[in-house]
This record gives structure tokens, C-alpha cells and sequence, in this order.
């Protein structure tokens, strides 16, 4: 047995009655040997009293994670999703009450518009709901029917529902005050009141349409061309409904122009009805018929669209 | 069983009858055994105090979640496998950039020189390549058998002798050239 393998069984304990003497009487012998087995002894005296000691918060720790450990049902199936449920339990409760509260304040508004004229609400609640019906289906059509990749479907389909259920609904509540009062003049029996509706709803509406400009710089920036394309056409489509029919016009021509090289007929044919309806609505029938027409000529092999649209037009 | 002191069954004993079903008591027993030993690891193998508390909560967290993989053997070198796997995987995570405090050495001596000496051990420690430094911390800091370790590096017994055997002998040149500096 050479000196190394001897010292190791020395600190092991692994060494036998006569090998314990053999190593003895070189200690005693052999003062080069005696220094190396104290600079063992010291080594590992130092090593012993270098190990981490828990300190009283670490105590705390391991205690507190036993506890949890063991309160929370080590034992059963799924520990580890209701060990930390804490980010998914405040992302439901978060969205649970985003959902309350925007229901309270669509409720709020529409009660307050109620309060100033009830009858004229329930026509243009009808209006409203059958605005909000054609969109919907417009969008659920973008989805089921674009040719892009199911990314940018998915993209798309938040967006529109981003637009669809927070913008045009509140444009649409703002709108809740006759037609002939959304013009200049603001003249009627109660003048006044309608006057000051007026003027609260377009600050509120120009917030909206402020907020989508902005989104439509921020994706011209990245470059995200399926979302300029449907911000663009949701900016027509507002800027039309508050009598802003120019630039609503403008924004649906630069939608169709991007559009038209996506070559997806439906799409383009969607763009060109909604600015026939615009043109429709301000009183120019002959572009009104004009783009009717390319709408329809698109959706020739598209039956289904084809009388959905006819329908709108129709209407 | 329930009548048997706990403290007397082997720890793999103790977690068959956990993963039956026999009751929380037997996994209280082993965490109980082995909680100081991980936490220490952790907080020696992780960069940070936070991270070392994160990777003994998962480790704790994976051990109940994977019970039913465990095929017998060596409980605490599954254990250790499992604390090792998760402080290196945490350690690979962090960007080379991110700033951290490091953990700190605890040291209950009131010696002051001995303090000082034994933190620069911990600095020659880790300047050792690190299959000889693991040996180390294993060996003296956690305070495990040869077979232990190499259970818990996957090595043979003899591999871990050799290894220690090295570490010890570069450590002990270290410390007695520190020693003649002080």
C-alpha cells in the first residue's frame, strides 16, 4: 500500500488493526509525513466549518415551504398548478372584471342617452345592433375565409374583435342622437341639451379614432401590413359614421389599394362594398353604384358573399 | 407502520410508503431529513439567494411530482440529481449580463482568522476544476458518503476517490501557502 492510498483510509476509517499500527509508527518516524497528515487534518477542519449553516430567515424558509408543501396536497394529482396558481388566478380575476366593468359602462352610457330620449334610442339601437351584427359577420368572414397563414388569422381576428367590440360600439353609443342633430346646425326642440351631447360625444369619438391613428403609425412602423390593412378599413368605416365621410373614404381607398395586392377577392369585395354604402348614404349614387358593382363583379364565384352583400346593399 | 417510529425507516422506505399513499407523515420525515442538505446545496450551486430558494422549492416540487419515476435505489442521490439538475439548468438561464449578488458563505466561526481562511478556501475551492470542486462540496460541505456522490455524479466509487483524493492534495498546497502569506 503506497502513502497516499494509506493516508486516504486513514481519513476513511477503513484501515485495519495492523495497518492502523504501520501508519503510527511512520507518524512517529517520519516528520514529513507527520506534517502532511496535519496539513490533512487542518484541511479538513477548515472544509467541516465551511459548509453554508442556515441562518434563522432560512429556517423560517424551509419551515413556511414544508407547510405549504403539506397544507396544499403533496399527495394528490396536479400539486404543482395549485402550488402556484397565484398569476393565473389574478389573470381570470382581472379579465373577469375588465368584462364587468365594460358592461357597466356600456349599460352606463346607454341609460344616460335613454334618460334624454327614449324613443329615438330604440330606433337607433335597432340601427346600432344591426351595424354591429354585419360587422361581426364581416370579421368572422375575414377569419374563416382570408388565405393568409393561421397567424396572422389569429392577429386579425383580435384586432377586428379589438375594434369591433370597443371602438365601433362606443362610436356607436356616442351616436345615439339623431341624425339631423349629428349635423352643424344642432337645431331641435331641445337644442340645447342635444347641443351639449353633441359636443361630449365627438370628444369621446375623437379619442377613439385618435387611438386607432395611433395603432395605424405604430404598425406602419413594424411593417405589419395585415394590420394597417384592417385598422385602415375600421378607421373608414368610424370616420363614415361620424359624417366624416371624406376621410372615411380616403382611409377604405388606401385599405382597398393594399388589399388589391393581397388578390383575395373577398376581402377586396369587402372594402368595396363599404365604401359603395358610404357614397350610398352621403347621397352620390352614381359611385355608390360604381363600386357596388366592382364588389359584386369580385364575389361572382363567391355565392355565399355574394348574398350577403346584395343583402346590404338591399337594406 | 404508523405505529413504527418514522426516524428509524430508511429513507427509501419512507418514500415507498409516500408514493402508496400512506400519509404525508413519511414525506414530512424525509423533508425533514434532507431540507437543510438541498436548501445548502442550492444556495452554494445558485447565483443568487432568490434563485437558490426558487430552485428548492422546485426541487421539492418536482420530487412530488415525479414520485412515481422514482425506481427504487438511492433516494438521496435521486434527490441531490434532481436539486443538481435544477440549479444547473437555472444557472444556463441566466444571460452572461445579468447582475447579481453573489451568495454569500456563512460561517458560524468566531475565529477571525479562521473566517478569513476559510473564505479563501471557498475561493481555491472554486478555482478547482469542477468535477474535483462538486467532489469537495459534496464531501465536506454536505456531508455525503463516497457512494452517495458517485450515485449522485453517476461516476464510479473509485473515480470519486481519485477525484477527491486530487482535490484535497491541491487544496492542502493552497492552504498551506495561505497560511504562510497571513
Amino acid at each position: 500500500m503506497n502513502k497516499e492510498e494509506l493516508i486516504q483510509r486513514y481519513f476513511d476509517g477503513n484501515l485495519s488493526s495492523v495497518e492502523s499500527k504501520q501508519f503510527e509508527k511512520l507518524l512517529d518516524s517520519n516528520p514529513s509525513f507527520k506534517s502532511e497528515i496535519n496539513a490533512h487534518i487542518n484541511l479538513n477542519k477548515h472544509l467541516e466549518k465551511s459548509s453554508y449553516k442556515l441562518s434563522n430567515d432560512d429556517i423560517r424558509f424551509v419551515k413556511q415551504i414544508e407547510k405549504n408543501l403539506l397544507e396544499k396536497g403533496c399527495t394528490e394529482k396536479g400539486f404543482m398548478s395549485r402550488f402556484k396558481p397565484s398569476f393565473l388566478n389574478i389573470s381570470l380575476i382581472a379579465i373577469v372584471l375588465i368584462v364587468v366593468s365594460a358592461i357597466v359602462f356600456n349599460s352606463f352610457i346607454t341609460s344616460e342617452t335613454d334618460n334624454k330620449d327614449q324613443n329615438i334610442n330604440n330606433s337607433l339601437n335597432i340601427r346600432s345592433e344591426i351595424k354591429k351584427q354585419d360587422l361581426h359577420e364581416e370579421d368572422i368572414k375575414y377569419s374563416q375565409e382570408t388565405d393568409e397563414n393561421s397567424n396572422i388569422k389569429s392577429i386579425e381576428n383580435d384586432a377586428n374583435k379589438q375594434i369591433q367590440e370597443s371602438d365601433i360600439e362606443k362610436v356607436n353609443a356616442n351616436n345615439q342622437i339623431p341624425n339631423e342633430l349629428n349635423s352643424e346646425t344642432g337645431n331641435s326642440k331641445d337644442g340645447s341639451i342635444y347641443g351639449e351631447i353633441i359636443e361630449e360625444n365627438k370628444i369621446k369619438n375623437s379619442e377613439i379614432l385618435n387611438g386607432l391613428e395611433q395603432e395605424l403609425k405604430e404598425y406602419t412602423k413594424a411593417n405589419n401590413r395585415q394590420m394597417i390593412i384592417l385598422t385602415l378599413k375600421r378607421l373608414g368605416v368610424l370616420y363614415a359614421q361620424m359624417n366624416d365621410v371624406d376621410t372615411g373614404l380616403d382611409k377604405l381607398e388606401q385599405a382597398y389599394s393594399l388589399y388589391m395586392s393581397s388578390g383575395n377577392n373577398i376581402l377586396n369585395a369587402d372594402i368595396l362594398g363599404e365604401i359603395s354604402l358610404i357614397y350610398s348614404r352621403s347621397g352620390n349614387k352614381t359611385k355608390a353604384d360604381d363600386y357596388r358593382q366592382k364588389c359584386l363583379d369580385l364575389l361572382i364565384d363567391e355565392p355565399e358573399n355574394l348574398s350577403k352583400w346584395m343583402k346590404r346593399f338591399n337594406k | 407502520m404508523l405505529g413504527k417510529n418514522l426516524s428509524n425507516l430508511s429513507d427509501e422506505e419512507l418514500f415507498l410508503q409516500y408514493i402508496k399513499g400512506s400519509g404525508d407523515d413519511f414525506f414530512r420525515e424525509l423533508y425533514q431529513r434532507y431540507s437543510g442538505k438541498v436548501y445548502a446545496y442550492c444556495m452554494r450551486a445558485s447565483v443568487t439567494k432568490e434563485a437558490a430558494r426558487d430552485n428548492f422549492q422546485k426541487t421539492w416540487i418536482a420530487i412530488i411530482e415525479n414520485k412515481e419515476k422514482f425506481t427504487g435505489g438511492c433516494f438521496i442521490a435521486w434527490l441531490m440529481i434532481i436539486t443538481r439538475n435544477n440549479c444547473l439548468m437555472e444557472k444556463r438561464a441566466r444571460k452572461p449580463n445579468d447582475e447579481f449578488i453573489e451568495n454569500e458563505i456563512i460561517s458560524n466561526d468566531d475565529n477571525k482568522i479562521d473566517f478569513e481562511m476559510n473564505k479563501l478556501l471557498h475561493v481555491e475551492i472554486n478555482k478547482l476544476p469542477e468535477e474535483l470542486s462538486e467532489v469537495v462540496k459534496l464531501r465536506y460541505f454536505d456531508g455525503f458518503s463516497y457512494k452517495q456522490i458517485s450515485d449522485i455524479l453517476g461516476v464510479s466509487l473509485s473515480l470519486v476517490k481519485v477525484r477527491l483524493h486530487r482535490a484535497k492534495k491541491a487544496l492542502t498546497l493552497a492552504l498551506e501557502f495561505l497560511r504562510k502569506e497571513q
